[in-house]
């Protein structure tokens, strides 16, 4: 008798719980467009293959800083330099070859350790000055964004200018044509190419990387402890937990995550440039929070991040499918983010009314 | 307390902002003239100057009273679309329909709608102000993007335009002084008396500095808030169309200049507090600004920058800036906090002797 | 100018608690009337509804016969009530003229401000009170005695008819005391009714008129300043029956060796603290509030840094730079406010409970799922935690449970605490959960633990604990045991100064 009673709470549990409501949400969604993109264009033109294998190209860059973000907030801070480093990487990459002749891992891998030491200096902002996050994220965003311009431009050139460089054919037959064939495997594999449904390379990468990261969360120490300073750093201090070593490891794994997505975003085009990934600083922070991050610090968990993520690719996709704008998608991202924050405040209310009347 | 004392930091970043003019005076002589310390030059600088500095005095208002709108610049641009747009409708006679100063009223109509719902935002819905502005701005620059199709819109009322080009003063034949830069200044200069010498600016400081103090005085902190946020667009939509009448459009170039930012930028290195309350007014913000936009762009008449490569370093160097300004505050706020706990030692020693 | 504040039948209650219970006397205009009180008498909360920050639940509150509706604190403002609290509010960078007209700056010409009026109207008042203060000087750099006076001048413009001083003189040097009384007795002069809440025995027989004396939220009596002695009024203030709560507690009586030897610790909020305790002894630091007991913890903690002395724990002398030695070394903190330090509320109990632990229940970097079920489990079991279940989260339990979570953290098994401070651990727990809390550190001494034990209600401390030190203004003023100890002699050395 105890077990039915017990498997029909877990049940309950789960309707209750924040990812059953973001199913839902992301169910809803996908039917709304569906229906809107019928009834538009007079034919299934949403719900198709061809939108999933979309969603899924296009889902890799936005969810590496996704992932970076989500960790970030549940200790509590935020970081908004992750789009201009993973910029910067891609940049860096692309300049390092081009210029320079680097091989393609030593390319990476530099602009990897780049992008941890942006990390760090966050880190040391908010830490060691007392920066407010956003305003120390918001200041170094600028000032890798002109040092984006500055690797940019072709040191050999008369009058170097600011350029997206694209890695030229001379560049690629010189270094015996390796380094873009593996950063294409990276970009532009997929499997079961050409039929209706190829998996890019670097989806297999993303969702390794949430698996990874979600374990990290669950099942390890340090995810616990980024856990309870996210909730309560003073609590944390007096149980022994170091909270500035923790935001130091996750300001230099914000940046790492923006490098990755940096490393993609070159792959997939074999290009830096200096708009890359400019749109995307708020879809991490969007997905991160619809996923029931609380902005506040100490709950949620990369499963939510990752359906965040889901529901705010399939808006993109589903506004395209309905044909609108790509700029009223852009203003009406803004609008998912303040829903976004809408169910976050109001989910942390009725949380603590919930408790007060049961004290 | 001696006046010189207590503007220290202020006459620090006007030495600098005298050192730096001298330099670019200097440096850029070619052919026995001053490029730098000349009419178009100069002219050109206060331009530039003339559109952040008025969107600096919304920004610096907002701190002070411990708030922030960070979708300034969108909301800017939206305005300056809607008006650019307005100018362009024609009435059946194929000659333009609505007077600028119509078009103006209409746009800070929207301007006005704008800071209530961010008022609405965060004082009922109590929206923590740097998050619930940094989502408007998407929504403000992707409407404003959509409308324009990412272009731009020309505006070519004379009597607008007018205003963007007319100059007064000459050094050397060539006039420098910008009229809007006259009244970009009066502007700035307006609130700074506001600030110091009304009891509603005295209610920002308190707001700012205390907000459970300033409701035990019975101020209405919502409504001061709201105030505020108006004060901002409508500011912010001035601002722009300075910026439009000097290039004669509307476009998505404004977000790039992003004026409310460095405006911003510069009230905190003069500083406005970050945490709201403080004890500046504009002066220093004003230093901040002169300073920090002479400095930008005087790099331009650096022999060695004049090559585009440098161009980069324009950008970086208005975040680093922050960065080292916010450092030093930090620092002497750490050392001030070391000194209170050292004399707070001291009077619990003397009085445990005593005991 | 009102001639009189009567409270009657004031009534106020607390989940759990019966905060106060039909309150009532009156408070005349040109005298001082002390409020005496332990802690929990109520003071604090009859303070805050004459504030107008909390609404009775029953009784009244009258100034000259006419009754009080305050809706909020700036209601109570206008009807003429100041209350100066131990938390100022003012505004650092304002001066000090701006800080005593805030939003009602004089203007001319309808809106500009009047700065030479506004000087002359604040030095006028700083003048009345004699005290050397240049009006424009921001207020952040007065100290912290003058920072108090500014909050008086500020109630003194108001007109308020009611002052009411919540322990005044806590920060406060014996000069600034001086200048305080003075103030006091302009105030007196002006016909204002002044309320003087304050434990120190010297200074209520110094400036007041009558003293009322509250116990357990009721109020006892009033007596004439002048027709009373210091231990009149402690005992009126103590004296209970506290039944078989305490007679029934199956106590330790074999004391190990010296575990925790303090010597002359000084922090930047106490000085001299020299004590020792032994294992399996329960120490009580007694004192009122703001006494430097729970400095003392943070400072035997780690949590707040250290300015002189030495602490010998467990034979070896120790610096600790962070909580983290503390706990290292085998110490334990329960904080004071569980809510805020204890526990991270929106997390389980069982994430709570292995908290500490976390680095030694595994070796690799993954949680041993097994082991913290199992550490959490023992710690409900033991402490009769009411859950249905180790995921629930914390915010959800009652006080009591959330006590017994953070003391279940620190006693299990692989955290190996040999001193446990217990900072307040029954504060707002009802009475039979109290009682088994009782217990539990009993038999933690039993167990071996050395075990400070602090808190501000006097019966407690003086019953669970085999020795106790009595704190006051950041030092010892003395210490005794639980058998020779009585309520009276530990307050009057509570008090002392």
């Amino acid at each position: 008798m105890n077990s039915i009673k017990q498997k029909d709470s877990k049940l309950r549990l789960f309707t209750q719980s924040k990812m059953f409501s973001l199913l839902l949400l992301l169910v809803l969604e996908v039917v709304v467009f569906t229906v809107w993109a019928w009834i538009k264009q007079g034919g299934n033109s949403f719900l198709t293959f061809k939108s999933l294998t979309t969603i899924i190209n296009t889902m890799t860059v936005p969810g590496f800083l996704a992932l970076g973000a989500a960790f970030l907030m549940i200790s509590g801070n935020i970081d908004l330099s992750s789009a201009s480093i993973g910029a910067f990487g891609a940049m860096f990459i692309a300049a390092s070859i081009q210029y320079f002749h680097f091989t393609w891992w030593l390319a990476i891998a530099c602009a990897l350790v780049i992008a941890i030491a942006f990390g760090v200096l966050n880190a040391v902002l908010v830490n060691e000055f007392r920066f407010q996050p956003f305003i120390a994220t918001m200041a170094m965003s600028s000032v890798i964004k002109g040092l984006l311009a500055f690797i940019s431009m072709d040191p050999k050139a008369a009058a170097p200018v600011a350029t997206t460089i694209t890695l030229s054919p001379q560049v690629v037959d010189f270094l015996g044509g390796s380094p873009v064939k593996i950063l294409e495997f990276i970009g532009k594999k997929k499997f079961f190419a050409g039929s209706a449904i190829e998996i890019p390379f670097n989806i297999i990468l993303l969702i390794a990387a949430f698996i990874i990261y979600g374990v990290i969360l669950r099942q390890t120490k340090f995810g616990m402890k980024v856990y309870l300073v996210g909730g309560n750093p003073m609590a944390a201090r007096l149980v022994g937990v170091n909270p500035k070593k923790v935001s130091y490891i996750l300001f230099a794994n914000s940046a790492f995550a923006a490098g990755i997505a940096g490393v993609i975003t070159h792959s997939k085009t074999l290009q830096g440039s200096s708009i890359a990934l400019q749109a995307d600083t708020f879809t991490g922070l969007t997905a991160a929070m619809l996923g029931g991050i609380s902005f506040g610090g100490g709950s949620g968990g990369m499963g939510g991040a990752f359906i965040g993520l889901l529901i705010t690719r399939a808006f993109a996709q589903g506004m395209l499918a309905i044909n609108a704008s790509s700029y009223i998608t852009t203003a009406f991202s803004g609008v998912l983010l303040i829903i976004a924050l809408s169910i976050d405040f109001a989910s942390q209310r009725r949380a603590t009314a919930r408790a007060i009347k049961g004290v | 307390m001696s006046f010189f004392k207590k503007q220290f930091k202020t006459i620090c970043l006007l030495l600098l902002f005298v050192i730096f003019f001298a330099i670019a005076s200097v440096v850029s002589i070619k052919n026995g003239k001053s490029a730098f310390l000349a009419g178009p030059a100069i002219r050109s600088l206060l331009f530039q100057m003339s559109a952040g500095g008025v969107m600096m005095v919304g920004m610096a208002c907002l701190l002070m009273s411990g708030s922030i709108d960070l979708s300034t610049d969108s909301q800017a641009l939206l305005g300056i679309i809607l008006f650019a747009k307005l100018l362009q409708i024609k009435n059946s006679a194929g000659n333009a329909a609505i007077p600028w100063g119509v078009a103006f009223l209409i746009c800070a109509a929207l301007m006005v709608a704008i800071a209530l719902l961010h008022s609405f935002l965060c004082n009922k819905l109590r929206f923590m102000p740097f998050i619930a502005t940094i989502a408007t701005s998407s929504v403000y620059s992707g409407i404003s993007t959509w409308w324009t199709s990412g272009g731009t819109v020309a505006i070519n009322r004379a009597s607008f335009v007018n205003l963007g080009k007319t100059s007064i003063l000459t050094i050397g034949k060539q006039s420098f002084l910008p009229v809007l830069f006259i009244i970009s200044a009066a502007i700035i200069f307006i609130y700074a008396i506001m600030l110091i010498y009304t009891r509603f600016g005295r209610r920002i400081y308190l707001v700012g500095g205390n907000p459970m103090a300033a409701r035990l005085a019975g101020i209405n902190i919502t409504k001061v808030s709201t105030i505020l946020f108006v004060n901002n667009s409508v500011l912010a939509l001035i601002g722009g169309l300075m910026w439009s009448a000097q290039k004669k459009m509307a476009s998505v170039q404004f977000s790039t200049a992003a004026p409310s930012m460095s405006g911003m930028t510069a009230a905190i290195l003069g500083g406005v507090s970050f945490m709201g309350g403080g004890a500046t007014g504009l002066g220093g913000a004003f230093v901040g600004l002169i300073l920090l936009n002479t400095f930008t762009y005087s790099l331009n008449y650096y022999p060695i920058f004049t090559e585009q490569k440098w161009d980069w370093l324009q950008i970086t160097l208005g975040g680093l800036i922050l960065i080292i300004a916010l450092i030093l505050d930090a620092t002497s706020a750490q050392r001030a906090h070391r000194q209170m706990l050292a004399a707070r030692k001291k009077a619990v020693q003397a009085a445990a002797s005593k005991a | 100018m009102a001639q009189s504040l009567e409270f009657s039948g004031i009534g106020k209650s607390f989940p759990g608690v019966r905060a106060l219970d039909d309150i009532s006397f009156r408070a005349e205009a040109g005298k001082v009337l002390a409020l005496i009180g332990e802690n929990g008498a109520g003071k604090s909360t009859l303070l805050k509804i004459l504030s107008g920050d909390l609404k009775p639940d029953e009784g009244t509150v009258s100034i000259d016969g006419v009754v009080q509706n305050y809706g909020s604190p700036n209601d109570a403002i206008n009807a003429g009530v100041s209350v100066i609290y131990q938390e100022r509010q003012l505004i650092p960078s304002l001066s000090v003229a701006e800080n005593i007209f805030p939003g009602v700056l004089p203007v001319k010409a309808g809106f500009l401000v009047d700065k030479k009026k506004l000087r002359n109207d604040t030095q006028a008042i700083i003048d009345k009170f004699g005290l050397p203060i240049d009006p424009m000087m921001p207020v952040g750099l007065l100290s912290v005695a003058y920072q108090q006076m500014v909050e008086i001048m500020k109630a003194y413009r108001r007109n308020s008819a009611v002052i009411a001083f919540d322990e005044p003189t806590a920060p406060l040097t014996d000069t600034e005391i001086e200048i305080l009384f003075k103030l006091i007795a302009e105030l007196k002069e002006e016909g204002k009714v002044i309320l003087y809440i304050s434990h120190r025995m010297n200074e209520i027989f110094q400036i007041t008129d009558e003293i009322v004396i509250m116990k357990d939220g009721k109020y006892v009596k009033t007596v004439l300043t002048a027709a009373t002695n210091e231990q009149d009024i402690v005992k009126a203030m103590v004296g209970r029956d506290i039944g078989d709560t305490y007679a029934n507690l199956s106590r330790n009586d074999a004391f190990g060796e010296v575990l925790l030897d303090v010597k002359n610790l000084s922090s930047p909020y106490i000085d001299g603290v020299t004590f020792q305790l032994h294992r399996g002894e329960i120490l009580g630091l007694a004192g009122l509030a703001g006494a430097g007991r729970s400095e003392t913890a943070r400072a035997i903690f780690g949590a707040d840094p250290i300015l002189g002395g030495s602490i010998t724990f467990d034979g070896k002398e120790v610096d600790f730079k962070s909580p983290k030695d503390a706990i290292d070394a085998g110490i334990a903190l329960c904080p004071e406010d569980r809510k805020e330090q204890g526990l991270v509320l929106f997390r389980s109990i069982k994430d709570n409970v292995s908290a500490p632990v976390i680095d030694k229940l595994s070796n690799g970097p993954f949680r041993n799922a097994k082991l913290e079920e199992e550490i959490t489990q023992s710690a409900i079991d033991k402490f009769s935690i009411k859950t249905p279940s180790s995921d629930k989260i914390c915010l959800e339990l009652s006080g009591g449970n959330q006590q017994k979570v953070i003391l279940g953290r620190w006693t299990s098994p692989l955290v190996d605490t040999k001193l446990l401070i217990l900072d307040e651990p029954t504060k707002g727990i009802d009475v039979g959960t109290k009682q088994e809390i009782y217990q539990m550190v009993c038999d933690l001494a039993k167990a071996g633990y050395g075990v400070i034990f602090i808190s501000s209600e006097l019966t407690e401390v003086i019953n669970v604990s085999d020795t106790i030190i009595v704190m006051h203004n950041g030092h010892i003023t003395g210490s005794t045991t639980r058998q020779e100890a009585t309520e009276e002699s530990v307050l009057a050395l509570a008090m002392l100064d």
